[in-house]
Order: C-alpha cells, then structure tokens, then sequence
C-alpha cells in the first residue's frame, strides 16, 4: 500500500510513566496506566506534561509483573470485543483466564508483592485474583501448615473452639 | 527479573500484618465452618480480622407432609432447613511424607443448632448408625488437613422416627428432594431430574439431559445444553417399530449432576421397568442397568460423552453428590461411581446391617453391590482420627 494522507491513522499513543519506589522509570501507555483506579481517579486534572506517578509502594520487580498484567488485559479486552463485533466465535475469555492462572502461579513473597501493589494502584481484577490464589493455597491445609508456607510465627496458642 | 531479587528481600512478617481488609477478602473465599476455623487459627492477626462463621440460615417452613408409609394421606407439617458439609480429613504430617497415597478420611458434619454438630455416615444418611468408639473423645482440628468438598441442604426431620420427608405436590405425582426457595410468586410448575448449585447458579437437568441455568428471584431460564442423545429408549424405540411387539423391559432413565474438579457432569442411570427386577421395594429402588457419564462444554452447549473418570470416584445421593480422589483412599480404585439411591441389597432379609451402596464400574461397565471392605473404608473412621498425636 501506498505510504498516503490518511486522516483517520490513529495519533501516536500516548504514555504515562512511573517510577517505582527503587526509582526507575516505566514508560506506558495511557490506557494500559489507566488500568489503575486510582491513576484513573484525577487523570484528566492532571496537565498532559506532568503525567508522572510516583508509585512509593511497588518495587520495579513487581511494577514490572503489573505492567505486563495491565497490558495483557488491554490487548486482550480489544480482540474479545472485536471478536465479539465480528460475531466470530473466540475462546479469548477462556485464553485469558488461562493467562491468568499462570501469571499468578508465584512464589508466596511475590503474590504478597503483587495483592498489595494491586490493593494500592487499586486494580480490581488482579486483586481478585491474587485474593483467590491466597485462598486457594489455604485451602486444605492445617493452620501450621499454613504459617509454613506463609512465613508465619504462631503469636499466641488460641483455643480455635472457645467462643467470641 | 525478579523472582530471585524478590525473594531476597525480607519478607518476614509481611502475612502476619496483612491489612484487615485484605485478610476479610481472603477468608470470604472460604465457605465451610471448619475451613474458617482453621483459618482463624493461623495467628492473632487473622482471627481477628475475620468474624466466625455465621449460623446457617435456618428457616422453618410449612410444607405438606406424606408419610413414608402412606402416601394417600397428606398432612400439613413444617421443615426445618440444616446445612451439612462434606469434609475430607488428613492427618498433617501426612503431605510432606507420602502426598501420593495419603490415607484420608470423609467426614459428614451437620449443625444441627450453633455448636451442636452431628456427624453422619458420608455415604448414607438415612440409616442410623450408631456413632463410632472414638468419638468420646474431642477432636483436635488444627491436628488435620481439612478440605471442604461439598455442601448440602437438608430437613432436619430426619433424626425423627420417621425418615426422610417428602414434598408433596397435590396434582403431581412425585417425590421431590430439592427445592429452589423463591421470592417469586408466580405460579411456575416444572419438574426436573436434578438440580444443583453451580458457579453461583442454580443449575437444573430436565428427563431429556436438557440443562437450564433457574434464575430464583423470576424463575426463568435459559438454555446451558441441550437434550442428550438417548440411547436406550431410542434404541427400543426403533425395535418398537421393527418388530411391532411391546417391550418386556421398559428402561427409565435418572440424571444426576455432580460437580467434579471445577468442572460440571451429568451422570445418566438407566434403570428396568417391569423387568425381572422390578418393582423392587417398597421405597421405589429400582437396580440399575447401565450408566453413563458427560461432561458439559458450555460454549459448545452440549454433554459431551466421558469414557474415564481418571482417578475420580463419583458418590451420589438424593441429598447431593460429590466427588473425591480414590489416591487419598488406599484401597479405593477410580474411576467408580457410588450409588445410593438404588437396590443393590438382593439379601434384604439378612439381620445385619446391610448398606445397599451399589458401584459401578466405568472401565466394565458393570455393576456390583459395594464390598464390606470398601465401605469400611468410609465408615466408621479410622483408629489414627482420635489419636492424631500419637508420635
């Protein structure tokens, strides 16, 4: 095809960044950003110049895992619809879950990285999913076997039975 | 990246001082009473963030009566709804030393009142049994795995001499055992082979395989899959019309649905009518002839034939049906289903106890009346329940 005037070509995307709490700087773009509440929250008082979030709480290993989640979910919201447009059958819905399934297939220190950078940028489908996992992960064991695995030290010996 | 860099942080502490929030999240994804229990165990901080578990709702309701024993007569009488949980129990040191052939134990819990629970055979429950020995003794939760597996609703009436109750429809002709309580008071009448709780759905299987995802507030429904193919009264069907000649065995089938794995079966149960074994007593129990199994493909709509179930072991009853891994049971093979609700029982005379579990066999295809041996696999518990710290 001819390299030709088109008006409707899409403008170039715009980005944010963010800056983990070890200071380094993560370029993406708005809508993958926008994944957020809380940066969605204000994001058109803000001067398009000064679109810049200090994240004090997520470390860049974790920024970096949240990042490659937010993007995943936008790419993949985009093809369902136009799936869905073209009423062409897709097992997007189905793909993703799987996605998901892996993504959050982590070590215990990670998924607490993850659930509290969730909880603080505030985005609800990764905080579900983290919320399950950890309960998927009690489930079935004993409440030693649970402080194992959570690195938790038993603070005091509680009858489980006596009441309130 | 990462992982390694993240897990060379410190990290010591961090669950213990999960927010309160977070922590409520968490236990809201586990719904069994024992499950909780555990749980709040774990340390200060948790049990703190996550009330116990409330009282099952409990209503009492009037509904019609029908005696075991005379079905003529009806009277008005009321129900009382319990809620009993299915658990699977193993001893904790068991996961790190042999997690492949764990030995595990069924436990049926029904809370009868806050704190009164009765424990029921996981199998059965409408034979009393007495409870076993070594339940004199308390029981130590946090000395176990516990795993909830299933939760099922009953009429509490059943600790009554007379067992069971039966709802009785005046103009149908039926039986039925479970029920969608509604808020609709439309007038809607339909009767369905099964019916479970599925995805936070109701889920209901009508005499054709054909499956209805039952919305409880207006009591529509829309379609989840349709009718399967029905190969035995087909079948004599065709050989009606071939032969001209009335059937000598007329088969019934009888839909079951069971969730297993996080995925949703039908199991089909095809049973004689005027055969040699029929009737068969006086509660109705007829003995099964074959049984298939399917799997639902939701996009598709559609039960798909299953051919093994692998290392699973179906159970089902009337009340609700479960699922569970024969590698937790030494002695328990796969890929089985248990039955309940059938006659298996040919020696009815006998003195002694007599369980009438029937087994059917997927990779023969057969059926058998469950060998003692198995069922003491199930009931009365083992001797290591009441002596978990015997080291």
């Amino acid at each position: 095809m001819k390299d030709s005037f088109n008006p409707s070509i899409e403008p170039p995307k715009k980005t944010v960044t963010l800056v983990s709490s070890d200071g380094y700087d993560f370029e993406v773009e708005e809508e993958v950003a926008l994944e957020s509440q809380v940066i969605k929250d204000g994001f058109e008082d803000k001067a398009v110049d000064d679109r810049e979030y200090l994240l004090f709480n997520v470390h860049s290993d974790t920024l970096e895992l949240i990042i490659k989640y937010c993007e995943k979910h936008v790419s993949s919201r985009k093809s369902i619809s136009a799936a869905a447009a073209s009423s062409s059958s897709s097992n997007g819905e189905e793909a993703l879950k799987e996605w998901d399934e892996h993504f959050i297939s982590v070590d215990t220190n990670t998924l607490y990285d993850i659930l509290m950078a969730a909880d603080y940028l505030n985005i609800k489908s990764l905080l579900d999913l983290a919320i399950q996992k950890v309960a998927d992960t009690i489930h079935g064991r004993s409440p030693e076997q649970i402080r194992k695995k959570f690195n938790i030290e038993n603070d005091s010996i509680i009858d489980p039975w006596a009441s309130e | 990246m990462s992982s390694t860099s993240s897990s060379s942080r410190l990290k010591r502490d961090c669950w213990l001082h999960l927010p309160d929030e977070l922590l409520n999240a968490i236990s809201k994804h586990i719904d069994t009473k024992f499950e909780t229990i555990q749980f709040r165990s774990v340390c200060q901080s948790w049990r703190s963030s996550t009330p116990p578990t409330p009282p099952f709702f409990s209503p009492v309701l009037p509904v019609p009566i029908l005696d075991d024993h005379d079905i003529t007569h009806t009277r008005l009488g009321s129900c009382k709804l319990v809620e009993t949980t299915i658990y699977t129990l193993r001893p904790k040191e068991q996961l790190q030393t042999q997690p492949e052939s764990g030995s595990s134990w069924l436990i049926k819990v029904e809370e009868e009142s806050p704190n009164v629970v009765h424990l029921i055979d996981p199998l059965l429950r409408w034979y009393e049994y007495a409870p076993p020995e070594p339940f004199s003794e308390v029981l130590n939760l946090s000395d176990f795995q516990i795993y909830g597996l299933c939760k099922e609703t009953d009429d509490a009436s059943r600790f009554s001499p007379k067992r069971g109750i039966y709802y009785w429809s005046s103009n149908v002709d039926v039986n039925v055992r479970k029920v969608i309580l509604t808020s609709s008071t439309a007038n809607h009448e339909a009767s369905f082979d099964d019916l479970i709780h599925y995805k936070g759905q109701f889920i209901v299987v009508d005499s054709t395989g054909q499956t209805f995802v039952m919305d409880p507030y207006t009591l529509s429904s829309t379609t989840l899959a349709n009718r399967v193919v029905k190969r035995y009264e087909e079948e004599q069907m065709k050989q009606f019309r071939e032969t001209n000649c009335v059937p000598i065995i007329y088969v019934d089938s009888r839909r079951h649905l069971i969730i297993s794995n996080k995925q949703l079966f039908l199991v089909d149960i095809y049973v004689e009518e005027h055969g040699p074994n029929w009737p068969c007593d006086s509660h109705g129990q007829c003995m099964p002839i074959d049984c298939k199994v399917f799997v639902l493909d939701e996009e598709q709509q559609q039960w798909v034939p299953v051919e093994s179930l692998g290392d699973r072991v179906f159970l089902l009853s009337p009340q609700g049906s479960y699922s569970i891994s024969a590698l937790d049971f030494p002695g328990c093979k796969g890929n089985r289903i248990f039955f309940t609700d059938y006659e298996f029982s040919l020696d009815r005379g006998k003195d002694t106890f007599s369980h009438n579990i029937g087994v059917f066999d997927l990779k023969d295809g057969t059926f058998e009346e469950l060998a003692d041996s198995s069922y003491l696999l199930f009931w009365p518990p083992p001797t290591w329940i009441s002596t978990p710290n015997s080291d």
